[in-house]
């Protein structure tokens, strides 16, 4: 497949392509959408891999924050269609009932959901200028508490402790 | 009181260091005993793979990363599952696939031994007796 390198100036235009087909198979009804149409899952494999690169974009995170700002709302609006896309396709109950050649069209759109969440929460930290929001929860808890928690996963996860991995305060 | 099913993603509260600081760390369940008891026996996911324990890679943009949660690429710790008390889960994010989870359970038992020395064979010298001399 050709793939076309991504920059931030063009990322508006992705976002209104892809709010707009994802419209059109919201309005469709999933089944029916992708039933009809082999081309669906070529156009979802095109949108993965321009998320894919903009998630590991080099500067477009450093971008000026009104930029980001008009990014955030524009990615809020599309995770929200793809979240009700993803609430119709019945993955998990019926999948028996899905014609197999379906469902990595049905893995794409999962992907998908992702990656524009994992681009907004990367955005969201981004324009608050912080790396995650720690939790003030850990007053409940004794400090010996605190400790043996920290001691059971010394071994299993030493990396735990890396900041970037505070996406998640974010959720 | 909530549940949780095994191969369920959830978000763990973990301190970070002595003070209050509390941060949310992915995980997933191994097994959840009765609600009456205080804890679940989950895994650490960390965002880099461990030098002690086998680890399983969910690259970024995968279906299984996307199915987890994942906000980056992941490594399921192949390590004895950790008891933790029901409080610190904050709240479930995803569920691993059913072939993935198999595929994990398979790699907790397996034994981690240290890489054997490759054992170069020796070349074998023909026996007097086998060789045939030409007529």
């Amino acid at each position: 497949m050709e793939t076309v390198p991504i920059s931030p100036a063009a990322v508006p235009e992705l976002i209104e392509e892809m709010v707009d087909f994802f419209s059109r198979m919201g309005s469709m009804g999933a089944e029916v959408a992708f039933w009809r149409a082999k081309s669906n899952g070529v156009q979802l494999a095109k949108f993965k891999d321009a998320l894919s690169r903009l998630c590991h974009h080099p500067t477009y995170l450093q971008e000026p924050a009104p930029r980001i700002a008009g990014d955030i709302r524009a990615f809020e609006d599309l995770h929200q269609r793809i979240t009700a896309l993803v609430g119709q396709i019945p993955f998990e109950s019926k999948v028996d009932l899905i014609h197999r050649s379906l469902i990595p069209v049905y893995q794409q759109v999962y992907v998908l959901d992702n990656l524009v969440m994992c681009l907004l929460v990367r955005l969201r930290q981004r324009g608050k200028g912080s790396l995650g929001l720690s939790l003030q929860a850990g007053s409940l808890l004794s400090v010996e508490s605190r400790r043996e928690m920290r001691e059971r996963f010394r071994e299993s996860a030493p990396s735990w402790d890396r900041k970037d991995w505070n996406l998640y305060d974010d959720l | 009181m909530t549940t949780y099913d095994r191969g369920d993603i959830v978000l763990l509260s973990y301190p970070i260091n002595d003070a209050l600081e509390m941060h949310l760390r992915p995980a997933m369940v191994i097994y959840d005993v009765h609600p009456s008891d205080a804890g679940i026996a989950i895994v650490p996911i960390s965002p880099e793979p461990s030098e002690r324990f086998l680890t399983m890679h969910l690259p970024q943009g995968s279906f299984e990363a996307a199915r987890f949660g994942l906000m980056g690429a992941g490594y399921l710790t192949a390590s004895d599952e950790v008891i933790v008390e029901r409080a610190f889960v904050v709240r479930t994010i995803g569920r691993c696939p059913w072939q993935t989870l198999n595929e994990f359970i398979g790699m907790m038992r397996q034994p981690i031994v240290p890489k054997a020395k490759l054992r170069v064979r020796e070349r074998t010298v023909a026996a007097e007796g086998f060789v045939r001399e030409a007529v």
